[in-house]
Formats: C-alpha cells, structure tokens, sequence
C-alpha cells in the first residue's frame, strides 16, 4: 500500500467463513443519524480491557457492549441481541477472527455504515495502522493505553461535548 | 455489575420515609441510591434494616468535621490539626480516628458522632420530594459498621419529626440547611428591632456566602436549632433567602483526600500489557513484585495532585495489616513503599536452584505460592485505595476490573462479560 486510504477506496474480501453472518434478519436498524444517546462495542480478548472500557464510558454516560471475539459480537448483533453501535473499539489480535477480518465484514454490511470502527493493537507497526485504514477503521489507538485518551478520541468521532468545553 | 438492582422507582411515588419502612420490615442489607435531575446523589447502606451510614454527595453536604462542632465534641482548630495529619497519611487513620488517638475524643463519641452524621443526613434526604430510588441488595461500606447500627424506628421516628418541623421552615428555607442568608436593606419599619442574644449571635454571622449549615458549625450549635432561629428572621423581613450553596461532589476536604486522581484503569491496562510480554515464571513473579511498587507510585503521584503526601510507610502498614510480609522464610525487603524488587528476584533465584536440584513440582509449588502472595499484597493495595472511593459503582467497577486483570495473572479464560 502506498499510502494511508480513506476508507472506501480499497475492496475488503471478508474471511469465507464468516460471510453471511450479518445477513440474517435480526440486525436492527443503522443508526448514525439519530441523536438519541451513543452506544459503543468493544471487541477485545482481554476481560481487563473490556471492564476498564465498560466503566469508563459509564462513568460519561455512555453504554458498552462487550465481546471477547468477533464471532460472538457479530452473532450477538444477527440475532438482534444488540443494537447497531455508533462505534466499535477493536482489537486487532482476535482469538478466531482477527481485528481486521471483524472490520471488514463490518465495512461490507450497509448496516453499518455509519458505525465508527477504532482499532486497538499492541502492535504499533506502521503496517497495522495501513491494514486498520484498510479495513475502514477510522482511528487507531496503541495499548497500552491512557483510559482519559481513549475517552477523548472516542468522544471526538462521536462528536460528543468534551467536559471542558464544546467538542472539537 | 455483580449488585442486583432489587427494585427502583420515583421519589414522587414512594417516599424515603415509606422506603425506611420498607427497609426495617425486611430486614434488608444494602445500599439505597437516590438521584435528583440536578446531579445531587443521596447513599444510604443498611445491614438487616438497620441503618449504619447515610452520605450525600454534595459540596455543602453534613460532614463529620459539622457534627463534631454543632456537638461541641470538637473545635475547627482541632479538626484541622487531625486533616493536616491526614493530608501526610491519606490512607492511613481516618479523621475521627485521628482525633481519639490525638485525646481529643473517646472512642463512644466518635461513635455517636458517626451515627448522628447519619441520621441527621437521612432525615435531610427524606426531605426530598423529587428523584429516582435504587435498591442495591447486598451492596456494603467498605470499612465494618456494626457498630454505627440505628435500628429502623428510630431514624422513622426522626425522620416524620424533622419532616413536620420543616413544613413550616420550607417556605422561608427552600434549600434546607444549604439555604444561605443575607441580611436585608431596609428592615420593615415597624420592627423594634430588638433581639435575643442568640439571634444576636446568628445574625452577626450572616452573610451572602453563609449556610443554615455553616452558620450552625460557627456557633457551635445543632443546624436544626439555627434554623429555628433563622426562620422567623425571615419570616419577619430581616433576613433573605439568596438560593442554595452546593453542588454534586464531595465536600472539599473529603474531595482531597479521595482517590479521584487515582487512575486505576490505566495502571490495570499496562500492567497487563506488561504482563502479556513476560514468558518465565520468574520474569512474572518479579513482575508481579514491581506491579505493586508501579501502584505506589502511582498512588504518590495522585496525591501530589491533590497536594497530599503519602506516608512513607504506607505499603509496609498495608502488608502488615494483611500479614503478607514475607513468603515462608523469605520477608520482603521494603522501604519507602517500594519493595526492593532485586532482592527477591536474588532470592527466586537462589530458591529455585535449590529447588531445580529436587523436583519439577517443588519450582511449580514455589511459584504458585510465592504468586499468590504477591497477587494478595497487590489486591490489598488495590483495596486500600478502592475503600476511600466516595461511590459503591466505581468501587465495583474498579474492583471488577482487577479481578479480571488477575483473571489474565492467572492464565483463565476470559469469557464473555
């Protein structure tokens, strides 16, 4: 890849095995046009992360689903278990079905256009960031990480109020 | 989150009065969360339906620093004394603690004192007429309050007396004990403007920045007995209501010493990606030795900026009170809240050579025994900081997550959440 692409511009072949996942009825409505309270996913083996990114976002109001891998995400939202999030926070070093596969069946599904895909790696290798563009993710974040960081980016692509002061 | 929500609704509803009730009639234990539109939070914890300890998260909320002076039992000199020595130790004693060791109270009256700060709180919660209820079952105080126990009649008993007396109060109090005061300009005409002494003394004390509350701590008397004496100063024109004092959050003593700066998530994060990177069961049991020296100093670091010190004896008190001094013959090398990490990777080594020559199981058993240790001393330190957390919710929530940290410690399965 020669450069960082915006998301689009690259064909994504999601994994054969998991194809058609989403192509069952139950995903709920896209979202991303409402102005309704924001909900987050995060896809990430690791439970410490997991309760450190449901609380945090708690504590702002915000709810978090959680997933220790793609496949239980991606069932929970075909069974309509979970509603479309606004954005996912993924981890890259997925058990099953890495970050980047998890993406790009998310990028290929019209129910999710509107989602924000955030990638979370302890790899912080130039290749990783291309392969996150790649795939769509919109932003990149490096473990570890700040919590207070990782709030921030999150409430700026969400275009949240900081509490600061207005939104960037 | 592990406490179940048993049952919530509207104050408008069921009042905290009926709620009281409720609580005594079942012998319930847990912790009653009400919340306003406007932020203010009220806690109240109740063991087999007594009542051991009620809070309201509120900048101009009942301290124990007000009810030890209304009392009498203390004086601002002293009670600022015992915060300076808290400010050196913040996890150490706790400000009544303190203020025994220092001579200045018994161990019963801090105990009454405790258990007035209380009542006097939920008397002033029952007062709310607006907001939501939670029920929290099995949701506890982190430090033991068996003592502090205030069976169900008596707070219902105090509680529809307070609400009596403040029918009449309300109309010229609207924010309670919160209510500033400020005297008029033009007092009416025909007031003889004659006064008692004790209006006397309220009045000299009243200006735009003074409470029912502060007022009360100032003279030294009970706040319901100064809002006796400030009602009829409105009533009759002399004084006037300027709105309410306060905000959510902690009064501004108890927010310094809290763990607010405390950024435990964080620290779990690059404890377990530091973790991730550690192959041998001696590079993680040094590891596990340096995480706890990693959480005092992030601990040093939060106190800074909250302009506090801790205690160089901080850690040492911590492992002592939890009798994790040392594994076996081995006692941990500590100084200045750290533990001296190369000297217990020195003694790993040497104990495993000698164990290498005997058996596989016997380095297994070392390991296992001496990470048990280690991950004991490093939740207690956790403990320590989580218990001056002002609200159960993030208590749960951090604990949660350091459980889930030496769930990853421990090699487990992380499973869905």
């Amino acid at each position: 890849m020669s450069s960082l692409m915006p998301p689009g511009d690259q064909p994504v072949a999601p994994s054969a095995a998991t194809t058609g996942l989403l192509s069952m009825p139950g995903v709920p409505r896209a979202n991303g046009q409402h102005s309704g309270p924001r909900s987050i996913m995060v896809i990430d083996d690791s439970l410490a992360v997991r309760k450190v990114i449901e609380a945090s976002f708690a504590r702002i109001g915000l709810p978090v689903s959680a997933y220790p891998d793609g496949i239980a995400a991606i069932q929970a939202l075909s069974r309509g278990e979970v509603e479309v999030p606004d954005l996912v926070l993924l981890d890259i070093e997925l058990p099953k079905m890495d970050g980047y596969q998890v993406a790009g069946i998310l990028r290929n599904n019209d129910a999710f256009r509107n989602t924000i895909v955030i990638m979370l790696t302890s790899h912080d290798g130039m290749v990783d960031r291309v392969r996150s563009r790649i795939v769509g993710a919109r932003d990149f974040i490096s473990k570890p990480f700040r919590v207070s960081h990782v709030v921030s980016i999150v409430r700026t692509h969400l275009r949240l109020p900081s509490p600061d002061g207005p939104s960037r | 989150m592990s406490n179940a929500s048993v049952f919530s609704g509207r104050l408008e509803e069921f009042r905290l009065v009926e709620l009281l009730q409720m609580m005594g009639l079942g012998a319930n234990t847990g912790a009653l969360h009400l919340h306003q539109d406007n932020g203010r939070t009220g806690l109240i914890f109740f063991e087999g339906g007594a009542l051991v300890s009620a809070n309201e998260l509120d900048t101009e909320a009942l301290t124990l620093g007000h009810v030890l002076q209304q009392l009498g039992l203390a004086t601002g000199e002293q009670l600022n004394h015992a915060f300076q020595l808290q400010t050196q130790d913040p996890l150490g004693k706790r400000i009544g603690e303190r203020l025994v060791d220092l001579g200045i109270l018994s161990d019963d009256q801090l105990t009454q004192a405790l258990k007035t700060q209380s009542l006097w709180t939920a008397r002033e919660l029952a007062l709310w007429r607006e907001g939501t209820y939670e029920f929290h079952a099995e949701e506890r105080q982190p430090t033991d309050t068996s003592a502090l126990r205030i069976d169900s009649t008596r707070v219902l008993m105090e509680v529809l007396r307070y609400e009596h007396e403040w029918e009449s109060l309300y109309p010229v109090l609207p924010q309670g004990m919160r209510t500033r005061v400020t005297m008029t300009v033009e007092p009416p005409g025909e007031h003889p403007l004659l006064f008692h002494a004790a209006a006397w003394r309220v009045i000299a004390r009243v200006n735009a920045h003074q409470t029912v509350r502060r007022i009360a701590t100032a003279l030294r008397l009970p706040e319901v007995d100064v809002a006796r004496m400030i009602g009829p100063l409105v009533q009759e024109g002399l004084l006037v209501p300027v709105g309410g004092a306060g905000v959510p959050g902690l009064p501004e003593e108890a927010a310094r010493l809290s763990m607010g700066n405390f950024d435990l998530f964080t620290l779990l994060i690059s404890m377990e990606q530091e973790w991730l990177k550690k192959k041998t069961p001696a590079d993680q049991l040094t590891a596990l030795a340096g995480f706890i020296n990693t959480t005092m100093q992030s601990l040093e670091q939060a106190c800074q900026l909250n302009g506090l010190s801790l205690a160089p004896d901080t850690l040492s008190g911590i492992l002592q009170r939890e009798g994790l001094l040392g594994v076996d013959n081995y006692r941990f090398r500590v100084g200045q809240n750290r533990l001296d990490v190369d000297d217990f990777a020195t003694h790993c080594r040497r104990a495993l050579d000698g164990s290498a020559r005997n058996s596989i199981g016997a380095t297994k058993q070392f390991y296992e025994r001496y990470g048990e240790v280690l991950e004991r001393a490093l939740a207690a330190a956790f403990q320590a900081i989580n218990a001056r957390v002002a609200l159960p919710i993030e208590r749960s929530q951090n604990q949660e997550a350091w459980e889930a940290l030496f769930l990853t410690f421990r090699g487990e399965p992380s499973g869905t959440t």
